[in-house]
């Protein structure tokens, strides 16, 4: 056997590894159990040897995933790059599209703000109403990611990969919205933005000031006044030159607006989604150790390590690799009994009769061999005066088992001179020992005891006193 | 020669306290049966054939990398009577018959190596008794009691080792009670144990026949009963989770098929229709294929094949009456489960809607499920035929369906639940009507079983998966593990 091993062990080397690359290593491992012949998988467990254990069986395993799962890997990075390369790109789109670097103060709010944070509390919703899991089974967006991960073979474990999928997707939401703000900060450093409000619809700022009130009512005392900020801004919204505002009060008041943009992206754009993918990473990790708890393929592999195989086995098989035994036990078994038909016939009506066994039956016998001492046995069989013309026949019930104790027998009894049978004596008492199935089991065995020992095997009934080869 | 398990020869049982039993008899008596049954070990060599076993060889039963117990496979007797009077030829006390049989062993070791030992089978028998392990001496219960088997009996009382009687009733128990009253007089305990079809309770009892045995081995295998039943309890759960999951990868199953032009649609609609059914074929026998692995029944290839012939395939609507529901049952069943789906959107609006959403989610359950069962051979599947340019099956509506496939998938369960290790026969499934398995249930537990079953088109949250394995594992804990 190996060495001491415990499943715990076998857990621990998945919950161990980050939550993404224990995932799908534990995916992976599963569906390779799963699909592995489980003839395959012990002789892969190198249970002849007992050389590995199952965690080394796992670990060398991995080795060859590896290659495997640094490309997803790879491309999982890929994608996160992409979110952070567009948030940069968003960024700079809203900050620039106007010219002279005058930014619409609606801009950054709806789209790095007020649409992050809806966004972030619908995931929440769909998560805590548990829609979202069911619903998406067959969604484009669920669908498409399966397969631009190349996760469809994990189709059956989807509660895992879903709850994967939604802690990336916060992920990828936290590197667009961090590389948003990092832009914002970044651009603002080497550009002078001028931030104005304009709108084709609201006309005055109360919508405005009650937006921004609203959202940065957590640290408002600790800024300049939203009102005036927005008043000040209003007042300068439609003149580019900014007529009534000073240049040192203007670069004041979009370093205010600087900082209530910065602060509210960061705390409603970036904070609910660090806190979400927060929480759905130790969902992960969570529903990942459950999943290991309560998987059988663990256990699978253990025993795949504690198979023993019986050794130097007779089994009737053709399989190519068997020995030659087995192939000869095979032949042995096709063949049948053959009854004393017609050359024999004469020659039992002047042979002596013996059981093997069986004290008790009635049948017309000489004496009954193997009942008692062997000595015995052996010295009525030297006390016979043995010729070809008078063979002995040793009679045997199907149900009893040959043993060398027999075969010794028939043995002496050949090397005295006689001439032995061995024959199967069918009786209704005999017969109802054994039924249909285990009759014809126990008639090859005879056979193939007969033919190891040399010996004709006769069948013979038993009727009215009578023995008979009918 | 020993071959196998370091803890046959040397005796180091006694050392780690580990029981180690050596397993003999006559010949062909199914002491290899009970060897794999008691060790769960399905590679242990059986065959109807006598003298199949030739070398004695150690058999572990471990649970978690950790070995409970050795059972000893042993050869049979092959020459008790020369034995016995090889043994008796010599005066001896009783306290030097063990001495005596060592002094047996010797000698034909030593004639073997020379070629000449016709006592190799009872070599290899004796040999871990003599290392200290304890006798498990098996026989025949269909058979009738012969004397001849004294002499057997003798001898291991002579090894002076904890020994007991397994009395297999290989084709009946007509002489279980003549072998009983035999028995007795040679060993302390005696059990009535078939190796193919035994129950985990009649395992346990052996088991704890064996700690009667030896007092050293008593909290050995009171551990070991402890961890075979909560192995027991775990593997039950891990093939209900397993089944549970299968099952929901079955009925959310989609099945897509590209339309280059539209006027091959009609036959196309009839390939979809195979590739479907193919594709959820494929899913049950990979379910029956894992849960084999679970119970370690996996070696046993031709119970798959045999699936395939005699099991009704899954599609043949002829033979759903076996595995789903009667048409009153099912509807009864769907209406409750539209209720119980009302009943949440009444609750959702605070009762204002005066029970009408569990109203019209009942109606409108159940008449569609009645609609169902009226043609239950025209399964029909979403987006059959067009939807845009692909065609596409599934996922499974019918509640029917659903119904046969979990009955299915609970036929082999069961079954497979109650295969001994020992049993190398193909396996038969009995389907059981799913009205009978439902009763089982409450009425509650079953609309939350119909209800994850109309919801497993969607897929299960993991706390939907987990209530489906919990109603699976009722479904087939319903009834006793088995009849002893």
């Amino acid at each position: 056997m190996s060495d001491a091993y415990s499943r715990e062990q076998l857990e621990a080397f998945f919950v161990k590894q980050s939550p993404t690359a224990g995932l799908f290593l534990w995916l992976a491992f599963r569906r390779h159990i799963q699909t592995t012949e489980p003839s395959q998988l012990n002789e892969a467990a190198g249970i002849q040897k007992g050389e590995a254990s199952p965690l080394e069986y796992v670990q060398n395993w991995q080795a060859q995933q590896l290659p495997r799962q640094t490309q997803s890997l790879l491309g999982l990075r890929l994608l996160t790059l992409v979110a952070a390369l567009f948030g940069v790109v968003s960024m700079v789109g809203v900050l620039n599209y106007a010219s002279s670097y005058t930014v619409n103060v609606w801009l950054p709010l709806v789209f790095f703000v007020l649409m992050p944070l809806l966004a972030s509390l619908v995931a929440v919703g769909l998560l805590l109403g548990r829609k979202g899991e069911a619903a998406s089974l067959h969604s484009p967006l669920f669908n498409f990611l399966l397969q631009r991960w190349q996760l469809s073979d994990y189709q059956p474990f989807r509660p895992l990969v879903f709850a994967w999928l939604a802690w990336r997707l916060q992920a990828l939401a936290i590197a667009f919205s961090l590389a948003a703000l990092l832009t914002f900060a970044a651009l603002a450093v080497f550009q002078e933005y001028r931030f104005v409000w304009s709108s084709t619809l609201m006309s005055d700022g109360g919508v405005l000031t009650w937006v921004m009130q609203l959202f940065t009512w957590p640290w408002q005392s600790l800024m300049v006044d939203i009102d005036t900020l927005v008043r000040q801004t209003h007042a300068g919204a439609f003149d580019s030159l900014v007529a009534s505002v000073t240049p040192v009060s203007q670069k004041q008041l979009s370093a205010a607006w600087w900082w209530h943009l910065f602060i509210l992206m960061a705390v409603y754009g970036v904070l609910p989604r660090v806190c979400l993918a927060f929480w759905l990473k130790r969902k992960v990790a969570r529903t990942l150790t459950t999943n290991i708890q309560n998987s059988p393929e663990l256990d699978q592999l253990q025993r795949a390590y504690q198979h023993q195989v019986s050794q130097d086995a007779v089994t009737p098989t053709d399989e190519p690799s068997t020995p030659a035994v087995a192939t000869t036990l095979k032949q042995e078994q096709q063949a049948t009994l053959t009854t004393p038909k017609p050359s024999l016939s004469s020659k039992i009506e002047q042979a002596i009769y013996v059981t093997w066994q069986l004290p008790n039956r009635a049948y017309p016998v000489e004496r009954s061999l193997g009942a008692g001492q062997w000595q015995e046995d052996e010295a009525w069989v030297n006390q016979q005066n043995w010729t070809k013309n008078s063979p002995v026949v040793v009679l045997v019930e199907a149900w009893q088992t040959p043993t060398g104790d027999l075969a010794d027998c028939l043995e002496d009894l050949a090397a005295a001179g006689a001439e032995v049978y061995l024959a199967l004596v069918s009786s209704d008492e005999a017969d109802g020992l054994l039924v249909a199935e285990r009759k014809a089991q126990q008639q090859s065995t005879w056979q193939l005891f007969a033919q190891r020992q040399a010996c004709p095997l006769l069948a013979l009934s038993y009727a009215e006193g009578v023995l008979s080869d009918d | 020669m020993i071959n196998n398990s370091a803890s046959v020869g040397a005796g180091p049982q006694e050392a780690n306290n580990t029981p180690v039993l050596a397993v003999v008899g006559h010949p062909n008596k199914g002491k290899s049966s009970i060897v794999s049954t008691l060790t769960r070990q399905p590679e242990v060599a059986i065959s109807e054939l006598s003298g199949t076993t030739t070398k004695a060889q150690g058999f572990d039963f471990s649970l978690n990398g950790e070995t409970y117990y050795t059972l000893i496979d042993t050869p049979g007797f092959q020459r008790p009577r020369r034995l016995l009077s090889w043994l008796m030829s010599q005066e001896v006390n009783a306290a030097q018959r063990k001495a005596r049989i060592a002094e047996f062993v010797d000698e034909q070791r030593k004639l073997s190596q020379e070629g000449s030992s016709r006592f190799n089978d009872e070599v290899e028998l004796l040999t871990p008794i003599l290392a200290g392990a304890g006798i498990v001496y098996v026989v025949d219960g269909s058979l009738p009691y012969t004397e001849d088997l004294e002499a057997e009996m003798t001898i291991l009382q002579w090894t002076g080792q904890p020994r007991m009687a397994l009395i297999n009733p290989i084709a009946g128990d007509a002489y279980v009670e003549q072998w009983q009253a035999a028995l007795e007089q040679y060993f302390s305990v005696v059990r009535v144990f078939n190796p193919m079809d035994a129950s985990l309770d009649s395992q346990m009892g052996v088991l704890r026949a064996f700690a009667e045995l030896s007092e050293p081995w008593r909290r050995q295998l009171q551990a070991t009963l402890t961890a075979l039943e909560h192995h027991w309890l775990q593997q039950r759960q891990q093939a209900a989770r397993r089944v549970a999951e299968l099952l929901v990868d079955m009925l959310s199953h989609q099945t897509r098929l590209k339309v280059p032009v539209a006027f091959v649609e009609d036959q196309l609609e009839s390939k979809l229709k195979a590739d479907y059914q193919n594709a959820l074929r494929q899913k049950e026998t990979a379910l029956v294929r894992q849960l084999q692995g679970v119970f370690d029944h996996a070696s046993v290839d031709t119970f798959v094949d045999a699936l395939d012939t005699q099991h009704p395939d899954l599609f043949d609507t002829t033979q759903w009456f076996a595995f789903g529901l009667d048409r009153t049952k099912l509807v009864a069943l769907s209406a409750s489960a539209g209720v119980a789906a009302g009943a949440v959107l009444d609750a959702g609006v605070g009762g204002a809607s005066f029970m009408t959403g569990a109203i019209a989610g009942g109606l409108v359950s159940g008449l569609a499920s009645f609609a169902a069962t009226l043609k239950p051979e025209k399964l029909k599947f979403k987006g059959v035929p067009v939807a845009g340019k692909e065609l596409v099956a599934g996922p499974s509506k019918s509640l029917n369906f659903n119904f046969v496939v979990l009955g299915r998938a609970l036929d082999v369960l069961e079954h497979l639940l109650s295969r001994t290790h020992a049993n190398r026969a193909v396996g038969t499934l009995a389907p059981k009507s799913m009205t009978e398995r439902l009763s089982a249930l409450s009425k509650t537990e079953q609309v939350k079983l119909t209800r994850l079953l109309q919801k497993s088109a969607k897929g299960l949250s993991e706390q939907e998966l987990t209530q489906f394995s919990e109603l699976i594992l009722t479904l087939v804990t319903a009834k006793p593990l088995q009849t002893t």
